[in-house]
């Protein structure tokens, strides 16, 4: 039985990869390739190097802005959970950023930033920071009561409370909030390449689209999926492996 | 047991999210859906007319313009759209969608302009050189015109719009690029003591045709043949008196939102793009259709060889024939 999870997701790969491959040999679209090809192109562009030169620039702005994120972002967000006055400054301004429509936002960051790396990197924070902050906040303000007053019997200092009970019970949804933010840096990245000025990935998408390459069009979108799940699933690991204790016995 | 239930399920959620991207084709009562990749302007007016002229003979249409070409393209494919305005060539060799050019609307009229300190291509050898976008018709016309100057250009630049490379020029920010017609004019108004035009192609290709696929043009031959005479009447109309296109602007109400300064100019740049050969004498022919493979070959858009590609297998011209009977040149 203990092979059984890695079986079924193994299985909902191929039933993917399986409705792909039919879908693109029937073909519901012309411009739609089969699995098949996409993984010859994505193989063609690994070996002509060209995808990995443009994952080096498309990682560069993704890496910059979630680095920025994360750090500012649970700062923010544990500042915002243990002091009211953070709260009522910072809230409202992290719920709009959340609810505004990027790709409408991106004109006025060219204005602002210009078309080079630093906007793409405000694109990828915009993108990444709310969550991340909103996460935290939530994470720290619902930390159990119960645990809070204990550590208050026990006359720990509120360094010692936020250091040893606050922030230990808030990690699992600071960490669901960081890996949100990772994905949504990722959506971040993308969009600016596509909105702003096509480099890495996002002039391959481009450029293979306008010559009807769409094998490798496809490849390149793919690509970016893959690497988005791999980075999420590494920061899982990097969860289990840092703060979470009893999640590692139970593996 | 359960393990199989589920990649059931699975299959079938994946099956139906393939499935949902096939729309079914419009039918015939309804009106002939034209997917423009570009946005109703000053420069796609006289397209605009023709289709109104076609609907005044019974042929409705609904035109949708998209944001970027490709998508444009991909409408007339995945049969959401009946009828294209765009370039289509490198989507029909590697797709083998079964797409067919109908008339050719417009040649692809750019200028390579450049700073005076570059006299020639000569000095453009190794130099930057600024493009609309990679794989774009203005790449293609800069790799033809750099491979026959025998020279190789060295940072490639990219700024979407020939306005925005009008601006980049006027600022300093670069010194050679290609520009389309109006702007190259503007460019020499506003800055003709610093700026000139270095040589270019002789025979412009083919830049936006109109197309439908196969499918399409098989049952609708009585619509295709009045589109088609309509596109080609106006087209030699407007190569005798360019400034019928305004005339017909005002009396259909078109581009009503347009400011008063932009309408000033649509005279001007049809009297303009009829001299300088933007549009279409005769809506192509055999003969085009040769030369734009010749043209999208060396561009790289198409494999060829070009004398290996048959006109029959890019091109209805049949329409178009009995459109010049009809109309007469």
């Amino acid at each position: 039985m203990a092979a059984a999870p890695w079986a079924l997701r193994a299985a909902s790969f191929v039933v993917v990869f399986a409705a792909w491959e039919y879908a693109g040999r029937l073909p519901v679209n012309p411009a739609f390739p089969p699995f098949s090809d996409t993984l010859v192109a994505a193989g063609e562009m690994v070996a002509d190097l060209s995808l990995v030169a443009a994952l080096g620039v498309t990682l560069w702005p993704l890496a910059v802005g979630v680095a920025l994120s994360s750090l500012a972002g649970v700062a923010a967000g544990v500042a915002m959970g243990l002091s009211r006055r953070a709260e009522w400054l910072f809230v409202p301004v992290f719920i709009v950023l959340q609810a505004a429509p990027l790709a409408a936002l991106i004109p006025i960051l060219v204005l602002a930033y210009g078309v080079g790396l630093l906007s793409k990197v405000m694109t990828v924070c915009i993108m990444a920071m709310p969550v991340i902050v909103l996460n935290s906040f939530k994470a720290i303000r619902h930390a159990p009561s119960s645990l809070i007053e204990m550590g208050h019997s026990f006359l720990g200092s509120r360094r010692q409370i936020i250091a040893k009970v606050i922030l230990p019970a808030a990690s699992p949804v600071i960490f669901a909030g960081l890996r949100l933010g990772l994905a949504a840096g990722f959506i971040g990245a993308i969009l600016a390449e596509l909105l702003i000025s096509p480099t890495g990935i996002g002039d391959l998408i481009t450029y293979h689209q306008s010559v009807a390459d769409y094998p490798k069009m496809y490849a390149a979108i793919a690509t970016v999926i893959v690497l988005s799940v791999l980075f999420i699933g590494l920061l899982d690991r990097a969860e289990i492996a840092l703060f979470r204790p009893e999640r590692r016995s139970a593996r | 047991m359960k393990a199989i239930r589920l990649a059931r399920v699975a299959f079938a959620t994946a099956a139906l999210l393939f499935g949902l991207s096939v729309q079914p084709a419009p039918s015939a009562a309804q009106p002939v859906q034209v997917s423009l990749g570009d946005t109703v302007s000053v420069e796609t007016l006289a397209m605009v007319i023709a289709l109104e002229r076609a609907k005044e003979k019974g042929v409705d249409y609904k035109l949708t313009s998209f944001a970027k070409e490709d998508l444009a393209i991909q409408a007339v494919i995945g049969g959401q759209a009946d009828l294209g305005i765009a370039t289509p060539y490198a989507v029909m060799e590697k797709t083998k969608a079964p797409l067919r050019g109908l008339f050719q609307l417009t040649h692809l009229v750019f200028f390579a302009v450049a700073d005076k300190s570059i006299k020639d291509w000569k000095a453009l050898d190794g130099q930057p050189m600024t493009f609309h976008a990679r794989g774009s018709g203005t790449e293609a016309i800069g790799n033809i015109l750099a491979a026959r100057n025998g020279i190789k250009f060295g940072q490639r630049n990219y700024i979407a719009g020939s306005e925005n490379r009008l601006v980049a020029m006027m600022n300093g920010q670069i010194k050679a690029t290609i520009l389309d017609l109006a702007n190259k004019n503007l460019l020499l108004q506003k800055g003709g003591d610093k700026f000139h035009v270095l040589p270019g192609l002789p025979n412009p290709a083919s830049d936006e045709i109109l197309y439908a696929t196969t499918a399409w043009i098989g049952k609708n031959g009585a619509k295709v043949d009045t589109i088609v005479e309509e596109y080609y009447r106006l087209w030699t109309e407007m190569a005798k008196n360019p400034a019928m296109i305004e005339a017909e602007r005002a009396k259909r109400g078109l581009l009503k939102d347009q400011p008063k300064e932009v309408l000033a100019n649509v005279t001007k740049f049809y009297t303009q793009g009829v001299q300088e050969g933007v549009f279409s004498k005769n809506g192509g022919g055999p003969e085009a259709v040769k030369s734009d493979f010749d043209f999208y070959v060396e561009a790289g858009h198409l494999k060829g060889p070009a004398g290996a590609l048959k006109v029959e297998d890019y091109w209805t011209l049949g329409p178009l024939e009995k459109a010049r009977k009809k109309v007469g040149s």
